[in-house]
Protein backbone atom coordinates (compact mmCIF):
# COMPACT_ATOMS: atom_id res chain seq x y z
CA UNK A 1 0.00 0.00 0.00
CA UNK A 2 2.57 2.36 0.66
CA UNK A 3 4.54 1.16 -2.28
CA UNK A 4 1.32 2.24 -4.36
CA UNK A 5 0.92 5.44 -2.76
CA UNK A 6 4.96 6.35 -3.25
CA UNK A 7 3.89 5.08 -6.74
CA UNK A 8 1.09 7.53 -7.10
CA UNK A 9 3.11 10.61 -5.77
CA UNK A 10 5.90 9.94 -7.72
CA UNK A 11 3.67 10.23 -11.33
CA UNK A 12 1.54 12.28 -10.31
CA UNK A 13 2.09 14.84 -12.66
CA UNK A 14 1.62 11.90 -15.70
CA UNK A 15 -1.67 10.55 -13.91
CA UNK A 16 -3.05 14.65 -13.65
CA UNK A 17 -1.96 14.99 -17.39
CA UNK A 18 -3.75 11.63 -19.14
CA UNK A 19 -6.88 12.76 -16.74
CA UNK A 20 -7.17 16.13 -17.66
CA UNK A 21 -6.46 14.71 -21.51
CA UNK A 22 -8.99 12.66 -21.08
CA UNK A 23 -11.85 15.20 -19.63
CA UNK A 24 -10.45 17.20 -22.76
CA UNK A 25 -11.03 14.60 -25.36
CA UNK A 26 -14.09 13.56 -23.89
CA UNK A 27 -15.93 17.67 -24.20
CA UNK A 28 -14.95 17.26 -27.50
CA UNK A 29 -16.21 14.13 -28.46
CA UNK A 30 -19.79 15.47 -27.06
CA UNK A 31 -19.04 18.53 -28.80
CA UNK A 32 -18.87 17.09 -32.17
CA UNK A 33 -21.70 14.72 -31.64
CA UNK A 34 -24.96 15.62 -33.49
CA UNK A 35 -26.65 16.66 -30.57
CA UNK A 36 -24.37 19.58 -30.27
CA UNK A 37 -22.35 20.34 -26.59
CA UNK A 38 -24.69 22.07 -24.00
CA UNK A 39 -21.76 22.76 -21.96
CA UNK A 40 -19.04 24.76 -23.10
CA UNK A 41 -20.51 27.16 -26.07
CA UNK A 42 -20.71 31.00 -26.68
CA UNK A 43 -24.05 31.17 -26.53
CA UNK A 44 -23.55 31.05 -22.04
CA UNK A 45 -24.20 34.22 -20.78
CA UNK A 46 -20.90 35.23 -19.79
CA UNK A 47 -19.71 34.68 -23.41
CA UNK A 48 -22.70 36.59 -24.91
CA UNK A 49 -22.12 39.48 -22.58
CA UNK A 50 -18.48 40.17 -23.63
CA UNK A 51 -19.21 39.59 -27.65
CA UNK A 52 -22.01 41.90 -27.51
CA UNK A 53 -19.77 44.49 -25.68
CA UNK A 54 -17.33 44.62 -28.04
CA UNK A 55 -19.89 44.29 -31.61
CA UNK A 56 -21.52 47.27 -29.97
CA UNK A 57 -18.25 49.16 -30.54
CA UNK A 58 -17.23 47.50 -33.63
CA UNK A 59 -20.90 47.85 -35.30
CA UNK A 60 -20.56 51.76 -35.50
CA UNK A 61 -17.96 51.28 -37.98
CA UNK A 62 -20.06 48.84 -40.23
CA UNK A 63 -22.78 51.13 -40.35
CA UNK A 64 -22.55 52.38 -43.97
CA UNK A 65 -21.93 49.14 -44.93
CA UNK A 66 -24.99 47.96 -43.42
CA UNK A 67 -27.20 50.76 -44.74
CA UNK A 68 -25.88 50.11 -48.12
CA UNK A 69 -26.65 45.98 -48.01
CA UNK A 70 -30.48 47.24 -46.41
CA UNK A 71 -30.92 49.60 -49.29
CA UNK A 72 -30.52 47.00 -52.15
CA UNK A 73 -32.18 44.33 -50.29
CA UNK A 74 -35.32 46.55 -50.18
CA UNK A 75 -34.74 47.71 -53.56
CA UNK A 76 -34.66 43.30 -54.46
CA UNK A 77 -37.87 42.91 -52.05
CA UNK A 78 -39.68 46.07 -53.60
CA UNK A 79 -39.23 44.56 -57.33
CA UNK A 80 -40.10 40.90 -56.04
CA UNK A 81 -43.26 42.35 -54.70
CA UNK A 82 -44.07 44.28 -57.83
CA UNK A 83 -44.39 41.04 -59.21
CA UNK A 84 -47.09 39.37 -57.29
CA UNK A 85 -49.05 43.03 -57.72
CA UNK A 86 -52.20 41.68 -59.92
CA UNK A 87 -51.80 37.66 -59.31
CA UNK A 88 -52.99 35.31 -56.27
CA UNK A 89 -50.65 33.06 -55.92
CA UNK A 90 -50.62 32.34 -52.73
CA UNK A 91 -54.62 30.85 -52.54
CA UNK A 92 -54.36 27.91 -51.49
CA UNK A 93 -51.51 28.11 -48.67
CA UNK A 94 -53.22 27.98 -45.30
CA UNK A 95 -51.54 28.95 -42.55
CA UNK A 96 -52.27 31.38 -39.95
CA UNK A 97 -50.34 35.00 -40.73
CA UNK A 98 -52.39 36.65 -43.20
CA UNK A 99 -51.01 38.31 -46.12
CA UNK A 100 -52.95 41.11 -47.07
CA UNK A 101 -53.01 42.70 -51.08
CA UNK A 102 -54.77 46.11 -52.19
CA UNK A 103 -56.72 45.02 -55.64
CA UNK A 104 -55.45 47.83 -57.17
CA UNK A 105 -57.57 46.80 -60.66
CA UNK A 106 -60.98 46.86 -58.97
CA UNK A 107 -60.12 50.44 -57.13
CA UNK A 108 -58.76 51.85 -60.28
CA UNK A 109 -62.38 50.51 -62.06
CA UNK A 110 -64.20 51.94 -59.28
CA UNK A 111 -62.63 55.44 -59.35
CA UNK A 112 -62.93 55.20 -62.85
CA UNK A 113 -66.46 54.69 -62.90
CA UNK A 114 -66.62 57.52 -60.27
CA UNK A 115 -64.82 59.90 -62.54
CA UNK A 116 -67.60 58.96 -65.50
CA UNK A 117 -70.34 59.41 -63.42
CA UNK A 118 -69.24 63.15 -62.03
CA UNK A 119 -68.45 65.75 -64.94
CA UNK A 120 -65.85 66.99 -62.20
CA UNK A 121 -61.96 65.67 -62.41
CA UNK A 122 -61.17 62.93 -60.17
CA UNK A 123 -58.89 64.35 -57.35
CA UNK A 124 -58.07 61.91 -54.69
CA UNK A 125 -58.65 63.23 -50.47
CA UNK A 126 -55.45 63.49 -48.45
CA UNK A 127 -56.74 60.91 -46.42
CA UNK A 128 -57.17 58.23 -49.88
CA UNK A 129 -53.19 59.01 -50.78
CA UNK A 130 -52.21 58.06 -47.02
CA UNK A 131 -53.90 54.86 -47.37
CA UNK A 132 -52.30 52.05 -49.38
CA UNK A 133 -53.73 52.43 -53.01
CA UNK A 134 -56.98 50.14 -53.51
CA UNK A 135 -59.00 47.13 -51.86
CA UNK A 136 -57.50 45.13 -49.11
CA UNK A 137 -57.64 41.32 -49.51
CA UNK A 138 -56.39 38.43 -47.71
CA UNK A 139 -54.87 36.72 -50.63
CA UNK A 140 -52.75 33.34 -48.66
CA UNK A 141 -51.02 32.75 -45.47
CA UNK A 142 -47.00 33.26 -44.49
CA UNK A 143 -45.39 29.83 -43.13
CA UNK A 144 -42.45 31.42 -42.67
CA UNK A 145 -41.54 34.47 -40.03
CA UNK A 146 -38.37 36.06 -40.27
CA UNK A 147 -36.76 37.26 -36.80
CA UNK A 148 -33.88 39.67 -37.51
CA UNK A 149 -30.55 39.36 -35.43
CA UNK A 150 -27.21 40.77 -35.29
CA UNK A 151 -24.08 38.96 -35.35
CA UNK A 152 -21.91 39.37 -32.22
CA UNK A 153 -19.36 36.68 -32.86
CA UNK A 154 -18.19 34.85 -36.09
CA UNK A 155 -15.48 32.61 -37.14
CA UNK A 156 -14.09 31.07 -40.49
CA UNK A 157 -10.94 30.15 -39.76
CA UNK A 158 -11.78 26.84 -37.68
CA UNK A 159 -11.72 23.42 -40.07
CA UNK A 160 -14.03 21.71 -39.02
CA UNK A 161 -17.29 23.46 -37.73
CA UNK A 162 -17.66 27.49 -37.60
CA UNK A 163 -20.14 28.53 -34.92
CA UNK A 164 -21.72 31.94 -34.94
CA UNK A 165 -23.12 33.53 -32.19
CA UNK A 166 -25.99 36.07 -32.23
CA UNK A 167 -27.96 38.25 -29.83
CA UNK A 168 -30.98 36.76 -30.11
CA UNK A 169 -32.40 33.55 -28.03
CA UNK A 170 -35.22 31.59 -26.61
CA UNK A 171 -36.64 34.74 -25.42
CA UNK A 172 -37.31 36.09 -28.28
CA UNK A 173 -38.39 32.64 -29.92
CA UNK A 174 -35.40 30.90 -31.44
CA UNK A 175 -35.05 27.59 -30.99
CA UNK A 176 -32.90 25.02 -32.07
CA UNK A 177 -32.42 23.76 -35.61
CA UNK A 178 -34.01 26.91 -37.09
CA UNK A 179 -32.30 27.91 -40.26
CA UNK A 180 -31.01 31.36 -40.93
CA UNK A 181 -30.03 33.30 -43.65
CA UNK A 182 -29.26 36.66 -44.70
CA UNK A 183 -30.45 39.15 -47.04
CA UNK A 184 -27.52 37.70 -49.41
CA UNK A 185 -27.76 33.60 -49.05
CA UNK A 186 -28.10 31.20 -46.57
CA UNK A 187 -26.17 31.33 -43.15
CA UNK A 188 -26.55 28.22 -41.34
CA UNK A 189 -28.76 26.45 -38.63
CA UNK A 190 -29.20 27.12 -35.00
CA UNK A 191 -27.67 25.07 -32.95
CA UNK A 192 -27.30 26.01 -28.97
CA UNK A 193 -30.04 28.90 -27.70
CA UNK A 194 -29.50 30.45 -24.13
CA UNK A 195 -31.84 32.97 -23.19
CA UNK A 196 -30.67 35.75 -24.90
CA UNK A 197 -28.01 34.51 -26.96
CA UNK A 198 -28.04 31.65 -29.51
CA UNK A 199 -25.28 29.93 -31.26
CA UNK A 200 -25.63 29.64 -34.73
CA UNK A 201 -23.99 26.28 -36.56
CA UNK A 202 -22.80 28.15 -40.25
CA UNK A 203 -23.06 26.47 -43.54
CA UNK A 204 -18.74 26.48 -43.07
CA UNK A 205 -19.10 22.94 -41.59
CA UNK A 206 -19.36 19.57 -41.94
CA UNK A 207 -23.42 19.39 -42.56
CA UNK A 208 -24.81 19.27 -45.97
CA UNK A 209 -27.32 21.39 -47.55
CA UNK A 210 -29.91 20.14 -50.35
CA UNK A 211 -29.41 22.40 -53.26
CA UNK A 212 -30.91 23.17 -56.69
CA UNK A 213 -29.88 24.84 -59.75
CA UNK A 214 -31.68 26.25 -62.35
CA UNK A 215 -34.49 23.90 -63.97
CA UNK A 216 -34.45 22.46 -60.45
CA UNK A 217 -31.77 19.79 -60.62
CA UNK A 218 -30.91 18.50 -57.36
CA UNK A 219 -27.67 18.31 -55.22
CA UNK A 220 -26.19 18.03 -52.41
CA UNK A 221 -23.89 20.99 -51.10
CA UNK A 222 -21.20 20.63 -48.34
CA UNK A 223 -18.07 22.61 -47.87
CA UNK A 224 -14.78 21.70 -48.82
CA UNK A 225 -13.07 22.90 -45.70
CA UNK A 226 -10.38 25.10 -46.37
CA UNK A 227 -12.01 28.77 -47.74
CA UNK A 228 -14.71 30.40 -46.47
CA UNK A 229 -15.47 31.45 -50.02
CA UNK A 230 -16.54 28.16 -51.67
CA UNK A 231 -18.38 25.23 -51.15
CA UNK A 232 -19.15 22.40 -53.50
CA UNK A 233 -22.02 21.05 -54.65
CA UNK A 234 -21.97 17.33 -55.74
CA UNK A 235 -24.25 14.66 -56.81
CA UNK A 236 -25.91 16.43 -59.87
CA UNK A 237 -27.12 14.94 -62.60
CA UNK A 238 -24.62 14.46 -66.00
CA UNK A 239 -27.31 15.58 -68.19
CA UNK A 240 -27.87 18.81 -66.47
CA UNK A 241 -26.97 21.96 -68.95
CA UNK A 242 -24.75 23.90 -66.22
CA UNK A 243 -22.99 27.38 -67.00
CA UNK A 244 -20.50 29.14 -65.00
CA UNK A 245 -22.18 32.00 -63.35
CA UNK A 246 -25.63 29.91 -62.62
CA UNK A 247 -26.67 30.20 -58.82
CA UNK A 248 -27.83 27.54 -56.68
CA UNK A 249 -30.63 27.38 -54.43
CA UNK A 250 -31.78 26.19 -51.23
CA UNK A 251 -34.61 23.28 -51.57
CA UNK A 252 -37.80 22.49 -49.52
CA UNK A 253 -36.48 19.41 -48.08
CA UNK A 254 -34.28 20.78 -45.39
CA UNK A 255 -34.78 23.36 -42.72
CA UNK A 256 -34.19 26.12 -44.99
CA UNK A 257 -37.24 27.86 -46.36
CA UNK A 258 -36.93 27.28 -50.53
CA UNK A 259 -35.08 29.16 -53.21
CA UNK A 260 -32.70 30.95 -50.94
CA UNK A 261 -29.33 31.65 -52.68
CA UNK A 262 -26.33 29.71 -51.95
CA UNK A 263 -23.79 30.15 -54.86
CA UNK A 264 -23.38 30.60 -57.49
CA UNK A 265 -21.04 28.17 -60.10
CA UNK A 266 -17.07 28.78 -60.78
CA UNK A 267 -15.95 25.96 -61.84
CA UNK A 268 -17.76 22.49 -63.20
CA UNK A 269 -16.04 18.65 -62.44
CA UNK A 270 -16.83 15.94 -64.67
CA UNK A 271 -17.25 12.30 -62.73
CA UNK A 272 -17.93 9.77 -65.03
CA UNK A 273 -17.08 7.41 -62.55
CA UNK A 274 -21.00 7.46 -60.93
CA UNK A 275 -22.24 9.93 -63.94
CA UNK A 276 -22.21 13.18 -61.95
CA UNK A 277 -21.27 17.13 -62.16
CA UNK A 278 -19.52 18.51 -59.23
CA UNK A 279 -19.92 21.90 -58.92
CA UNK A 280 -17.55 24.46 -57.39
CA UNK A 281 -19.97 27.41 -55.89
CA UNK A 282 -18.80 30.92 -54.68
CA UNK A 283 -20.87 31.24 -51.48
CA UNK A 284 -23.12 34.73 -51.87
CA UNK A 285 -22.68 35.44 -48.19
CA UNK A 286 -19.26 36.76 -47.52
CA UNK A 287 -18.85 35.04 -44.13
CA UNK A 288 -15.77 37.20 -43.25
CA UNK A 289 -17.91 40.26 -42.61
CA UNK A 290 -21.97 39.10 -41.59
CA UNK A 291 -23.84 41.41 -39.73
CA UNK A 292 -27.08 41.13 -38.96
CA UNK A 293 -28.96 37.42 -40.26
CA UNK A 294 -32.28 36.48 -39.58
CA UNK A 295 -33.87 33.52 -38.02
CA UNK A 296 -36.61 31.36 -40.03
CA UNK A 297 -39.17 30.24 -38.07
CA UNK A 298 -41.08 27.51 -39.83
CA UNK A 299 -44.79 28.04 -39.09
CA UNK A 300 -46.07 25.02 -40.51
CA UNK A 301 -42.35 23.22 -39.67
CA UNK A 302 -43.93 21.19 -36.69
CA UNK A 303 -46.93 19.95 -38.58
CA UNK A 304 -44.43 19.06 -41.07
CA UNK A 305 -41.58 17.03 -39.04
CA UNK A 306 -44.60 15.25 -37.13
CA UNK A 307 -46.02 13.77 -40.32
CA UNK A 308 -42.52 12.78 -41.37
CA UNK A 309 -41.87 11.38 -37.91
CA UNK A 310 -44.96 9.24 -37.91
CA UNK A 311 -44.40 8.25 -41.46
CA UNK A 312 -41.06 6.92 -40.79
CA UNK A 313 -42.28 5.02 -37.69
CA UNK A 314 -44.99 3.70 -39.92
CA UNK A 315 -42.09 2.21 -42.28
CA UNK A 316 -40.47 1.03 -39.29
CA UNK A 317 -43.17 -1.14 -38.17
CA UNK A 318 -43.89 -2.58 -41.30
CA UNK A 319 -40.38 -3.58 -41.52
CA UNK A 320 -40.31 -5.38 -38.08
CA UNK A 321 -43.13 -6.76 -38.94
CA UNK A 322 -41.52 -8.47 -41.98
CA UNK A 323 -38.69 -9.20 -40.39
CA UNK A 324 -40.39 -10.85 -37.35
CA UNK A 325 -41.84 -13.36 -40.10
CA UNK B 1 2.06 44.24 -7.31
CA UNK B 2 2.13 40.26 -5.65
CA UNK B 3 2.80 37.77 -8.38
CA UNK B 4 -0.56 36.18 -8.03
CA UNK B 5 -2.31 39.24 -8.86
CA UNK B 6 -0.01 39.71 -11.53
CA UNK B 7 -0.47 36.41 -13.62
CA UNK B 8 -4.68 36.75 -12.95
CA UNK B 9 -4.19 39.93 -14.36
CA UNK B 10 -1.83 38.42 -17.18
CA UNK B 11 -4.78 35.79 -18.00
CA UNK B 12 -7.78 38.24 -17.99
CA UNK B 13 -5.37 40.27 -20.34
CA UNK B 14 -4.41 37.70 -22.83
CA UNK B 15 -7.75 35.91 -22.94
CA UNK B 16 -9.16 39.60 -24.23
CA UNK B 17 -6.40 39.91 -26.41
CA UNK B 18 -7.05 36.51 -28.25
CA UNK B 19 -11.01 36.55 -28.39
CA UNK B 20 -11.95 40.36 -28.66
CA UNK B 21 -9.14 41.04 -30.79
CA UNK B 22 -7.61 38.20 -32.43
CA UNK B 23 -10.09 35.94 -33.04
CA UNK B 24 -11.84 38.73 -35.44
CA UNK B 25 -8.71 38.85 -37.69
CA UNK B 26 -8.83 36.16 -40.31
CA UNK B 27 -5.15 36.17 -42.11
CA UNK B 28 -3.67 34.51 -44.84
CA UNK B 29 -0.39 35.14 -46.05
CA UNK B 30 -1.22 35.51 -49.75
CA UNK B 31 -4.04 34.68 -51.84
CA UNK B 32 -4.24 31.36 -54.31
CA UNK B 33 -6.83 29.84 -56.19
CA UNK B 34 -7.02 26.29 -54.50
CA UNK B 35 -7.12 28.76 -51.25
CA UNK B 36 -4.26 28.93 -48.88
CA UNK B 37 -5.26 28.39 -45.04
CA UNK B 38 -6.82 30.92 -43.18
CA UNK B 39 -5.51 30.97 -39.59
CA UNK B 40 -5.73 32.91 -36.23
CA UNK B 41 -2.55 33.95 -34.35
CA UNK B 42 -2.83 32.49 -30.90
CA UNK B 43 -1.19 34.63 -28.04
CA UNK B 44 -3.19 33.29 -25.07
CA UNK B 45 -0.36 30.27 -24.46
CA UNK B 46 2.04 33.29 -23.21
CA UNK B 47 0.05 32.73 -20.03
CA UNK B 48 1.53 29.23 -19.57
CA UNK B 49 4.83 30.26 -21.30
CA UNK B 50 5.42 33.34 -18.83
CA UNK B 51 4.17 31.12 -15.48
CA UNK B 52 6.89 31.71 -12.90
CA UNK B 53 9.67 29.11 -13.25
CA UNK B 54 9.41 27.65 -10.20
CA UNK B 55 5.93 26.89 -10.33
CA UNK B 56 4.92 23.37 -9.91
CA UNK B 57 3.90 20.82 -12.78
CA UNK B 58 0.27 20.02 -11.42
CA UNK B 59 -0.51 23.56 -11.16
CA UNK B 60 0.70 24.67 -14.35
CA UNK B 61 -1.45 21.75 -16.00
CA UNK B 62 -4.45 22.63 -14.09
CA UNK B 63 -4.46 26.54 -15.13
CA UNK B 64 -3.79 25.60 -18.60
CA UNK B 65 -6.73 23.38 -18.76
CA UNK B 66 -8.87 26.09 -17.24
CA UNK B 67 -7.07 28.56 -19.69
CA UNK B 68 -7.92 26.14 -22.58
CA UNK B 69 -11.73 26.07 -21.47
CA UNK B 70 -12.00 29.60 -21.07
CA UNK B 71 -10.90 29.94 -25.08
CA UNK B 72 -12.97 27.08 -25.92
CA UNK B 73 -16.14 28.64 -24.10
CA UNK B 74 -15.31 31.62 -26.42
CA UNK B 75 -14.39 29.97 -29.30
CA UNK B 76 -16.98 27.14 -29.55
CA UNK B 77 -14.19 24.68 -30.08
CA UNK B 78 -15.14 22.03 -27.67
CA UNK B 79 -12.04 21.06 -25.64
CA UNK B 80 -9.56 21.08 -28.57
CA UNK B 81 -7.95 24.24 -27.08
CA UNK B 82 -7.97 22.48 -23.23
CA UNK B 83 -5.84 19.39 -24.62
CA UNK B 84 -3.52 21.44 -26.43
CA UNK B 85 -2.92 23.54 -23.90
CA UNK B 86 -2.48 21.03 -20.98
CA UNK B 87 -0.09 19.13 -23.61
CA UNK B 88 1.76 22.09 -24.02
CA UNK B 89 1.95 22.53 -20.20
CA UNK B 90 2.86 18.89 -19.67
CA UNK B 91 5.81 19.98 -22.29
CA UNK B 92 6.75 22.47 -20.26
CA UNK B 93 9.35 21.72 -17.77
CA UNK B 94 10.91 19.43 -20.03
CA UNK B 95 11.77 21.99 -22.40
CA UNK B 96 12.69 24.92 -19.67
CA UNK B 97 15.33 22.35 -18.33
CA UNK B 98 17.58 22.04 -20.89
CA UNK B 99 17.69 25.84 -21.69
CA UNK B 100 18.34 27.47 -18.11
CA UNK B 101 21.72 27.32 -17.20
CA UNK B 102 21.04 27.08 -13.59
CA UNK B 103 18.86 24.56 -11.22
CA UNK B 104 14.99 24.95 -11.37
CA UNK B 105 14.71 26.02 -7.82
CA UNK B 106 17.27 28.72 -7.87
CA UNK B 107 14.75 30.50 -9.81
CA UNK B 108 12.56 31.71 -6.73
CA UNK B 109 9.48 33.96 -9.00
CA UNK B 110 11.28 34.92 -12.10
CA UNK B 111 9.52 34.52 -15.03
CA UNK B 112 10.89 33.04 -17.86
CA UNK B 113 11.46 36.16 -20.16
CA UNK B 114 13.18 38.14 -22.44
CA UNK B 115 14.91 40.29 -19.49
CA UNK B 116 15.69 36.94 -17.24
CA UNK B 117 16.34 34.69 -20.39
CA UNK B 118 17.59 36.66 -23.46
CA UNK B 119 16.55 36.63 -27.04
CA UNK B 120 17.48 33.58 -28.37
CA UNK B 121 17.24 31.28 -25.52
CA UNK B 122 13.66 33.07 -24.84
CA UNK B 123 11.92 32.67 -28.38
CA UNK B 124 14.04 28.87 -28.96
CA UNK B 125 11.81 28.12 -25.90
CA UNK B 126 8.49 29.92 -26.91
CA UNK B 127 8.60 28.72 -30.66
CA UNK B 128 9.02 24.89 -29.20
CA UNK B 129 5.86 25.39 -26.97
CA UNK B 130 4.14 27.22 -29.23
CA UNK B 131 4.71 24.58 -32.31
CA UNK B 132 3.57 21.56 -30.01
CA UNK B 133 0.61 23.92 -28.95
CA UNK B 134 -0.27 24.74 -32.70
CA UNK B 135 0.65 20.80 -33.44
CA UNK B 136 -2.18 19.50 -31.00
CA UNK B 137 -4.82 22.08 -31.66
CA UNK B 138 -4.67 21.65 -35.84
CA UNK B 139 -4.40 17.82 -35.34
CA UNK B 140 -7.31 17.73 -33.19
CA UNK B 141 -9.19 20.59 -35.21
CA UNK B 142 -8.84 18.63 -38.42
CA UNK B 143 -8.78 14.85 -37.31
CA UNK B 144 -7.38 13.15 -40.43
CA UNK B 145 -3.94 13.23 -41.96
CA UNK B 146 -5.29 13.33 -46.06
CA UNK B 147 -3.64 16.27 -46.51
CA UNK B 148 -0.36 16.81 -45.06
CA UNK B 149 0.63 19.60 -46.66
CA UNK B 150 -1.95 21.60 -45.76
CA UNK B 151 -1.28 20.83 -42.35
CA UNK B 152 2.05 21.80 -42.44
CA UNK B 153 1.21 25.04 -44.13
CA UNK B 154 -1.12 26.09 -41.40
CA UNK B 155 0.97 25.15 -38.72
CA UNK B 156 3.70 27.03 -40.46
CA UNK B 157 2.05 30.34 -41.28
CA UNK B 158 0.40 30.11 -37.88
CA UNK B 159 3.35 29.73 -35.87
CA UNK B 160 5.27 32.44 -37.76
CA UNK B 161 2.71 34.35 -37.07
CA UNK B 162 1.84 33.77 -33.36
CA UNK B 163 5.77 33.95 -32.65
CA UNK B 164 5.75 37.14 -33.92
CA UNK B 165 2.62 38.63 -31.28
CA UNK B 166 4.95 36.76 -28.72
CA UNK B 167 7.87 38.97 -29.74
CA UNK B 168 5.58 41.93 -29.78
CA UNK B 169 4.06 41.70 -25.92
CA UNK B 170 7.51 40.81 -24.84
CA UNK B 171 9.18 44.03 -26.30
CA UNK B 172 5.62 45.77 -25.44
CA UNK B 173 5.39 43.95 -21.56
CA UNK B 174 8.91 42.96 -20.62
CA UNK B 175 10.11 46.21 -18.93
CA UNK B 176 6.98 46.44 -16.44
CA UNK B 177 6.75 42.42 -16.01
CA UNK B 178 10.00 41.78 -14.26
CA UNK B 179 11.63 45.05 -12.44
CA UNK B 180 10.85 43.62 -9.15
CA UNK B 181 11.68 40.47 -9.26
CA UNK B 182 15.17 40.32 -10.62
CA UNK B 183 17.93 38.57 -8.56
Amino acid sequence: MVKLIQLIRQYWNVILFVLLELICFRLIVKSNSMQGSDLINSSNALAGFFYEKQNDVVTYFQLRTVNKELLAENARLHNELSGFQYFDTLQNVSAKVPLVVYDTVKARKDSALAVNDSTQPAKPTIVQELRPFGNPKIVGYASYTYIAARVINNSVVNDRNNYITINRGAADGIRKDMAVVSSEGIVGRVADVSNHYATIISVLSSRNISTQIAGGNIGVTSWSNNSPDFVTMSQVDIRTKVRKGDTAYTTSYSVYPENVPVGTVVAIDTYKVNNSLNLKLRLSNNFRNLKYVYVVKDNLGTERKDLEKAAAAKEKAAMDAVHKK
Amino acid sequence: MSIYLRNFLRFLALIGIQVLLLNKLSLRWWTSPNGFPTFTPFVYPLFILLLPISTPVWFVLISGFGLGLTVDMFMNTGGIHAAACVFMAFARMAVLKPILPRKIYEYKNLSPSVKTMNWTPFMTYSSILLFLHHLAYLLLDIWSLHAPLYLVIKLLASLVTSLLFVALYSLLFSNSINTQYKD
